[in-house]
């Protein structure tokens, strides 16, 4: 029997009703406690078994809490509520993790109430640390980073009490036990210095890095591009995620942005459909009768390999394979089309993974033969390792120091090498981006500055190129050296204003790549002597140089041509303040002595002021390059010439100690840390070494030992301790 | 008659509401967007043009104008009661926008170091001080509509170093813009709408080849969620990948969005549909020419986009960042300018040809602004623009010392729109000296004029519809001032600064 509800029962029933709904929703109901798919399968055989990441437990670390109020709906109004939920619980830890990991809480750690800061990295390792790990100048944990630190006090018991400090705190300390690299004035001797507790080999902490722009395109030029037209690479290269230039290098940039997913699928959709309706492509990878689960795994065991970089995992070749086979039914085209967009994407191609293989009974990882060969050729030649040399790390010869050594020197020889060694001296000396030319006709006097360009930029190249391999040269060699080993017309009317003569030697007064056209053009008629000046402190002596602030615009105007004051009087005046002179006492020098040659590379003994019109000479101001070097030392003697600067840096330590330390930050792609400072001795030794070396026709030059020891020293293929 | 409200009832009652009054606030929320259906949908862009400006040609003459005293602002004049151009900058072409815009000074850094960190303007504070949070355009596209905000970038073809490419930040990281408008349109508008997306159609049951792109990348997804999970990876390792991940899923929703029709994924109130149904692309951009005209045509591409993102509710958060030079290399040749930009005309004495360059600026910002105007929101009955706040800023401000100073006071600032009656446009506010008793000093000595500009950031935020506990969220700060160095000497002034507003909205 059907019982009628009257008025009263209705509201009654419809509140509890109401009050049941509301519980069941508060247990579990609400919007934003869906559970993501856990991805429990893994994408390599290496991998082992989830584990939580920051603040998270599982599959409950990811949903949101109860009382959590939603995201508001999407004006797509189509977003799957498995996406949301999960971008916005991700984003939520990401920032969490960042922040605790990077960043202040200002109202945690706070010891100053009036100050309200957090304290410094060394006031909080002298507080946290010190007790266990020695004072902070000699700590046994010198360049633990913040991920290690913050490792540590989670696994470690004695030091769980730190577990308050948060995510800025450790990084902080961590900043205080890692100074980074600088010099120390020390006169011709190694400036690196190597503390025995430190000598032991401590590998890289991050081991996922992403490629860079440069290398994601070299690696798609070389799988595919033979595939696409000039103007689909064209597009290709437009589409490419930029990255920042940070400091002299522009591979550095670990960023990650909506932009960088964006292009990724659209250069893979792109890829994909000119490869899948190509029929040599086809042809080539996917040479079978049937598009079943045996053709997914040809392609897997070959170009598939080729572009992850690694075997394909059995569960990744699964799922691809039902996805071929699915995306066949419609065409074969299409099949092709699928696993190529899923590859072009994957982890394996976007970066650089190395996940290490177990030793047994050791607890620790190490590099597997093939993640060795990879790392060698990114550092080399900045793409991952061809067949030759996978098929030789495979068969171990990349195990022993010789054998690596050999496999190094073939890579850095190779043209892939030459550009890649090419690359770093064009951002170290900063020719590789001419500024437009603006001369002023009479100033100019009919060279076409244009093709200067392009003439000065090619001779700088052969000049290093010559030193490094032909000359086997040493440091000063490389930075006096006065061949001219590639040369035009136009070249020789800067060089030799006097006739060329039979050496075909530079000038003795106009010595090294700092006296090149290339290093000395500024696009206009003035010198820059500051940004000249700049330019050696920061990349040739890697002093830390910052920028100026609060300076009123018109004081870093660049001097107007007065024939009353030279360019040199007018920058000595305005940088006289003892504020200014913090910078520019050391970066005034060499934009002094460079002012012997003018904004196209001619040697001058005077300054030639003009009249408006340029056709008149109203005052010729004479060069005055003597100067207080302050190369390793403020008290390192006067020169009086630019000659006499150059030959203070080659007698310097900071010159092929800054070298060294460039060389080793662009093959790791990150700055040098306080860890690296046994492998920046090393190879400091080999660049400057302490006696005379007698060279036989089969030994390599000390710039050339260089280049090579950034790769074999033993943290180079190193264990992986996690 | 038996009451049926007995004492059982009242506890069950009381035990639901109990454990419903968690839910109270995401209920309300809920009911308020659905409420909010017939709102106009807010719209955020920034426009930074770098190079700095001599403050007596951005600025009206303050000896010339009608000041009137306001408890609030110190001083005000309407912008329709300056007769002639507002400024040598800020010229005609603003002159129906008027009753739209506002202009601000004595708006100062909090920050030690703004200079060169371009991002101090949308951060309140630069990458380099330490401060990880997102900057306010991110921020605010998450907290609106769960997704990125469109960053754009205009450079010479040298510019590659990191202050010239970028105002926002992401988890303590520069995002670099966007300098292909081209790339920018079709991620915006035909992301899920490629070729094979359209051409392969068949009636045989079988999964389309946008079906397929989805499976594809859910695909790529559980990848990198797989691998996010390797206890080999260290923590900084699976950070990286939760960020990916993390962009991958926001990449799934506008291609499921964007799957059913052509012209994107645009929609949503206050839209225009018949202007975003098939949106004309700008087209390949002149990218790295090396010819200084090409850097006009790039710019006009990027302002197309941004308004079309705008528009179209695609990327209704949105900012570009214009640069026409490279550190002592660019030429303005695109202006017909001769003198080499940095230090002849960014730092020395060619006055009149910064004032060129920024009238150009000023040009394309008006256009922008007159073209949102244009476009009636479908909501509301009002404009694009009056439903929108557009910012037009750089990080040079000016001080007594210099009117074209590196420095950190006095920040050239001009708000268009009036996010939806919000924002009282249509003045000239001076916001004095006399904020914080004067007393707001920075590190490098001296003291401060007027207001943080962490003030505007807030205004800009919670006018929109971003509530402190959405731009609070992550840990550490939100966008007030919160005890920095430089301002802590205002705890003296019992300001809470946290949360205080500028006062120009209603």
């Amino acid at each position: 029997m059907v019982k009628r509800l009257d008025a009263n029962n209705k509201i009654r029933y419809g509140l509890e009703w109401l009050c049941v709904a509301v519980v069941l929703v508060s247990c579990g109901g609400g919007r934003r406690s869906t559970p993501v798919k856990s991805g429990a399968t893994t994408v390599e055989e290496q991998q082992d078994q989830p584990t939580p990441t920051v603040g998270a437990q599982g599959d409950d670390a990811r949903r949101v809490p109860m009382g959590k109020k939603p995201k508001p709906a999407s004006p797509r109004g189509k977003g799957d509520e498995d996406f949301d939920s999960f971008r916005f619980i991700t984003n939520v830890r990401v920032q969490k993790a960042h922040h605790d990991m990077m960043h202040p809480d200002p109202n945690k750690d706070v010891k100053d109430p009036q100050k309200n800061e957090l304290e410094s990295g060394e006031v909080l390792y002298q507080k946290n640390c010190q007790t266990c790990h020695m004072e902070l100048a000699k700590s046994d944990k010198k360049g633990a980073s913040a991920d290690t630190i913050a490792m540590a006090i989670q696994k470690i018991p004695q030091m769980q009490h730190l577990r308050t400090l948060s995510g800025e705190a450790v990084r902080r300390i961590a900043d205080a036990m890692d100074i980074g690299v600088g010099f120390k004035g020390s006169q011709g001797k190694n400036p690196f210095e190597c503390a025995a507790m430190s000598s032991a080999p401590q590998a890289d902490v991050d081991y996922l890095a992403r490629l860079s722009k440069k290398q994601y395109l070299l690696l798609l030029k070389s799988e595919v591009g033979e595939y696409l037209s000039a103007a689909q690479w064209q597009e290709i290269v437009n589409l490419a995620p930029s990255d920042s230039k940070v400091g002299i290098f522009d591979h550095f940039d670990q960023g990650i942005s909506i932009d960088h997913i964006q292009s990724y699928y659209t250069i893979a959709r792109k890829i994909a459909d000119v490869t899948a309706k190509n029929d040599s492509f086809r042809q080539r990878h996917f040479a079978c009768g049937n598009y079943d689960t045996a053709c997914a795994r040809r392609f897997a065991e070959g170009l598939g390999a080729q572009l992850l970089r690694r075997p394909w995992s059995a569960d990744f070749l699964r799922k691809m394979s039902e996805l071929f086979v699915e995306a066949a039914q419609s065409s074969r085209e299409e099949a092709v089309r699928v696993m190529m967009m899923v590859v072009l994407q994957s982890p394996g191609f976007i970066y650089r993974l190395e996940l290490g293989e177990s030793v047994s009974g050791q607890g620790t990882l190490r590099l597997s033969r093939e993640e060795l060969a990879h790392r060698l050729a990114f550092a080399l030649t900045n793409q991952p390792a061809d067949a030759a040399l996978l098929q030789a790390a495979r068969a171990g010869q990349l195990g022993d120091s010789q054998g690596l050594r050999r496999h190094a020197l073939q890579l850095i020889r190779s043209e892939k090498g030459k550009t890649r060694v090419r690359e770093f001296l064009q951002f170290l000396f900063e020719y590789y981006e001419q500024p437009d030319p603006n001369y002023s006709s009479h100033f100019a006097m009919g060279i076409n500055a244009g093709q200067l360009y392009r003439e000065a930029e090619q001779e700088l190249d052969a000049y290093f190129e010559d030193v490094i391999w032909t000359q086997k040269g040493d440091y000063q060699d490389f930075i006096l050296g006065r061949r001219v080993v590639r040369s035009s017309p136009t070249l020789d009317r800067l060089y030799f204003p006097e006739g060329k003569p039979a050496t075909g030697l530079l000038p003795a007064e106009r010595p090294g790549p700092m006296a090149r056209v290339a290093f000395l053009t500024t696009g206009r008629d003035e010198t820059h002597l500051v940004h000249r000046g700049l330019l050696v402190r920061r990349n040739l002596l890697c002093d830390q140089i910052g920028t100026p602030n609060d300076i009123p615009a018109e004081q870093l105007a660049p001097p107007v041509p007065n024939p009353k004051s030279s360019t040199r009087e007018q920058i000595e005046t305005r940088t006289s303040p003892a504020f200014c002179q913090s910078c520019h006492a050391k970066i005034n020098p060499p934009g002094f002595v460079l002012e012997s040659f003018d904004s196209l590379g001619r040697m001058r003994t005077h300054e030639n002021i003009y009249n408006k019109n340029g056709s008149q000479i109203i005052a010729a101001l004479p060069i005055v390059a003597k100067t207080m070097p302050n190369i390793d030392h403020p008290s390192d003697p006067e020169v009086q010439s630019y000659q006499q600067f150059v030959e203070a840096i080659a007698q310097s330590s900071a010159g092929p100690g800054c070298l060294t330390k460039q060389w080793y930050e662009f093959v790791k792609a990150r700055p040098a840390k306080e860890r690296d400072l046994c492998q920046l001795k090393t190879m400091y030794d080999r660049l400057v070494p302490e006696k005379p070396v007698q060279l036989n026709s089969a030994d390599l030059g000390p710039i050339a030992e260089l280049l090579l020891a950034a790769v074999l020293a033993p943290e180079f293929r190193l264990l992986i301790k996690r | 008659m038996v009451s049926y409200v007995n004492r059982r009832f009242v506890l069950k009652g009381a035990g639901g509401v109990t454990v419903f009054l968690p839910y109270l606030g995401s209920w309300l929320w809920s009911n308020k967007l659905r409420a909010a259906e017939n709102k106009p949908l807010p719209r955020f862009a920034m426009i930074f043009s770098g190079h700095g400006q001599f403050s007596e040609h951005w600025l009206p003459d303050p000896n010339k104008v009608n000041w009137e005293q306001d408890s609030m602002y110190e001083r005000y004049v309407s912008l329709s009661r300056i007769a002639g151009d507002i400024s040598p900058i800020i010229g005609k072409d603003f002159d129906p926008l008027r009753a739209k815009i506002t202009l601000m000074s004595r708006i100062d850094y909090a920050s030690d170091r703004p200079n060169h960190n371009c991002e101090a303007l949308l951060l309140g504070d630069t990458l380099s001080s330490g401060q990880g949070r997102d900057s306010m355009d991110h921020v605010m596209a998450q907290a609106l509509f769960g997704s990125s905000p469109l960053n754009l970038a205009v450079n010479s073809p040298y510019s590659s170093s990191q202050d010239k490419h970028h105002i926002s930040t992401k988890n303590g990281r520069a995002v670099v813009g966007v300098s292909n408008p081209a790339k920018a349109f079709d991620n915006l508008f035909n992301l899920g709408n490629t070729a094979a997306a359209v051409e392969v159609q068949n009636n045989s049951g079988q999964p389309t080849p946008a079906q397929n792109n989805l499976k594809a990348i859910d695909l790529v997804r559980e990848q990198y969620l797989s691998l996010r999970n390797s206890s080999k990876l260290s923590q900084v390792d699976k950070l990286k990948l939760e960020e990916h991940v993390a962009f991958i899923s926001e990449l799934q929703g506008k291609l499921k969005g964007s799957e059913p029709t052509k012209g994107g994924s645009g929609g949503g109130q206050g839209v225009p549909k018949s202007m975003c149904k098939n949106p004309k692309s700008p087209g390949p951009a002149p990218l790295n020419t090396g010819r200084s005209e090409d850097y006009g045509i790039v710019l006009d591409q990027s302002m197309e986009v941004m308004r079309l993102g705008l528009v179209c509710g695609v990327a209704p958060v949105a900012t570009v960042m214009l640069h026409a030079y490279d550190y002592f290399n660019g030429t303005l040749g695109f202006l017909g300018l001769k003198s080499v930009f940095h230090e002849s005309i960014g730092h020395g004495e060619a006055k009149g040809e910064k004032l060129i360059l920024q009238r150009y600026y000023a040009k394309k910002v008006a256009e922008f602004m007159r073209a949102l105007d244009q476009v009636e929101d479908t909501v509301g009955g009002s404009t694009v623009l009056d439903n929108s706040l557009v910012a037009w800023m750089n990080d040079l401000g000016s001080s007594a010392n210099s009117p074209n100073d590196h420095a950190r006071a006095n920040l050239p600032i001009l708000i268009g729109g009036k996010a939806g009656g919000k924002w009282k446009s249509g003045k000239f506010v001076d916001y004095g000296r006399n904020y914080g008793q004067g007393k707001r000093i920075h590190s490098a000595g001296g003291f401060y004029q007027g207001r943080p500009v962490n003030q505007l950031l807030l205004t800009m935020l919670q006018s929109l519809g971003v509530r402190p506990d959405q731009y609070e969220t992550q840990p550490g700060a939100g966008f007030g001032v919160y005890g920095s160095k430089s301002e802590s000497m205002q705890q003296n002034s019992a300001r809470n600064h946290k949360t205080e507003k500028l006062p120009i909205v209603s």
